[in-house]
């Protein structure tokens, strides 16, 4: 019957790919994490990819890319990608903390992944940058400021939303300021990583669904259930 | 004549999330000029289903009112704040009455106003405007956001009248009109290419020759059963249509019209362009009141069947016939 009423029919609609959500995942693989911490961060970025994997909307629209800092020095694990087909990466503790290197990484994949969408017509939403640590940076100091710099350029001009974690009582939370104008860092609650890549994914489907116009509220009362202002 | 059809129908996101429809569009006929009209409220403005309707209804009378001097006026920028200005005084007005700020009444716009052969458009936001210039679909106005798919201008916006896309000329061969919101977008236009659907030339040969009760009721299924499915957002339309690609539209034109039309690449005046162009219209002559097939066509009109298969390739690359399940047809 439809077939009757319809001007239109679906095998004619113009195919547009699904508008992105960039998200950079920036995480602390250093010595420190070894132990509980590396394993809960393992078991909370595999489940951010299955609840990602399980909405019918942010499957398409999730854009993930996970940098490191720790073992293996400052690394791009994995470049921006769709995560329908991808296994979440695993990650060992080891190492030293070159945050700043590790941001650089990720904020030059960002830009690469942008001028693809711009070249091949894929709309984006504003990307996301998760910074997680749990000490303070020990790498190159230049490439420190460097990334602060960037990074909260970013932040002032609209073009970068920033989430700076901290996890335990002994990450810097100076440093993760500077990253932050106007964001304050939290801090994870205990090893709850987990409810925070549940919040987060949560809000990447929520983001994926928002129309011109519309602003992105991040759901506050869902921060509560994994953080706690330091 | 101009006839015109629109329709909007609510996003499955506002469906899901119960907030109503933001799109709004109108068609208005009055002194003489016809005028589409479409408004997408913006979604962060809390009135803004509202708003869509004070600009779609204040817009299409100004235009139909002062049609002429808008036309006749050689400064864009007067013409522009004439326009924004009767807009905003409506929306001003309307905020006292709701005690909300302007500002949640934000919307989108995106106009045609036609009137004895000549034609004004204005475009502020995102969506598209396009036209069927004989058999050529064209865009007249790309969507305007910003970096972020979020991000776009709105009649309440400080950079409205400098985003405001304004163009007015003669119709001479154009055949109508389409305006879409960023919902319809999704499915009629892409993205990559900056160019639209040609089933946009389906619409408007549809709206020229349907009843306009019988259009709009198809136009709604149609966009419920299938243009919604491909977006969360809102989708709208409006079209303003004289007529369908057709024999008689491609007969009636210019020698240099018809040469450009079949994107012929021989010298125009070159006798083997003459008769090509005689014999291209020869074949859409014998396909103009029904799909035929090859075979069909060539027990009609005879010739050599290998050149007849050229030439119907060559016709289909120009865009103005169509093929379904071996007959070939008009694309209207």
């Amino acid at each position: 019957m439809y077939e009757e009423e319809n001007l239109i029919e679906f095998d004619e609609l113009v195919d547009n790919p699904t508008t992105r959500v960039p998200v950079c995942l920036c995480l602390d693989t250093s010595g420190s994490m070894d132990g509980d911490p590396i394993d809960e961060l393992n078991k909370g970025v595999s489940m951010f990819y299955s609840a990602i994997r399980d909405d019918d909307i942010a499957k398409y629209a999730a854009d993930i890319c996970i940098a490191t800092f720790g073992s293996g020095g400052a690394r791009l694990d994995q470049d921006f990608a769709g995560v329908e087909d991808l296994q979440a990466p695993y990650f060992s503790a080891g190492g030293m903390t070159p945050m700043g290197e590790a941001v650089n990484i990720a904020l030059d994949a960002l830009e690469r992944r942008k001028e693809e969408f711009k070249n091949s017509g894929v709309d984006y939403f504003q990307p996301w940058l998760v910074l997680m640590t749990d000490g303070e940076p020990n790498g190159n100091a230049l490439e420190l400021e460097r990334a602060i710099q960037r990074t909260a350029e970013a932040v002032k001009n609209k073009k970068l939303t920033v989430f700076p974690i901290g996890i335990g009582s002994d990450a810097d939370l100076n440093v993760l300021k500077k990253f932050s104008p106007g964001r304050t860092p939290l801090k994870l609650k205990g090893l709850n990583f987990k409810q925070f890549f549940e919040w987060l994914s949560q809000s990447v489907s929520r983001t994926s669904q928002s129309s011109p116009g519309e602003t992105i509220k991040l759901d506050l009362d869902g921060i509560k259930g994994w953080g706690e202002l330091y | 004549m101009w006839k015109s059809v629109s329709c909007e129908v609510q996003g499955l996101g506002h469906i899901r999330n119960n907030v109503l429809c933001q799109d709004k569009t109108l068609c208005l006929e009055n002194n003489g000029v016809n005028v589409i009209v479409l408004a997408d409220g913006a979604g962060s403005a809390r009135l803004s289903h509202l708003g869509a309707v004070y600009v779609v209804e204040t817009v299409s009378e100004f235009l139909s009112n002062n049609f002429n001097g808008l036309f006749e006026c050689s400064d864009s920028v007067e013409v522009k704040v004439s326009i924004l200005g009767s807009v905003r005084a409506k929306l001003r007005e309307k905020s006292d009455e709701l005690g909300c700020a302007i500002s949640d009444l934000a919307s989108t716009l995106l106009f045609v106003a036609v009137s004895d052969n000549r034609y004004i458009i204005g475009h502020i936001g995102d969506g598209v405007i396009g036209y069927l210039d004989g058999i050529t679909l064209r865009v007249a106005s790309f969507p305007n956001n910003g970096e972020f798919a979020n991000e776009t201008v709105f009649i309440t916006s400080i950079n409205a009248d400098n985003a405001f896309n304004l163009f007015k000329g003669k119709v001479q061969s154009i055949i109508g009109f389409v305006i879409m919101s960023d919902g319809t977008e999704a499915s009629l236009y892409h993205k990559k290419t900056g160019s639209l659907s040609k089933t946009i030339v389906r619409l408007i040969g549809k709206t020229f020759t349907y009843e306009k009760k019988v259009m709009e009721s198809q136009l709604i299924a149609t966009f419920e059963n299938v243009i919604r499915q491909k977006t969360q957002d809102d989708c709208s339309i409006a079209i303003l249509s004289r007529g369908n690609i057709g024999y008689d539209l491609i007969n009636s034109m210019s020698y240099i019209e018809k040469y450009d039309s079949f994107k012929i690449t021989t010298r125009p005046k070159d006798s083997v362009t003459r008769n090509r162009i005689k014999w291209y219209l020869k074949i859409l002559r014998c396909i103009n009141t029904e799909p035929k097939s090859i075979d069909e066509i060539f027990q009609q009109i005879g010739g050599k069947k290998q050149r007849l298969q050229r030439s119907i390739n060559a016709l289909l690359n120009s865009g103005c016939i169509q093929e379904k399940k071996g007959r070939y047809s008009f694309i209207g």
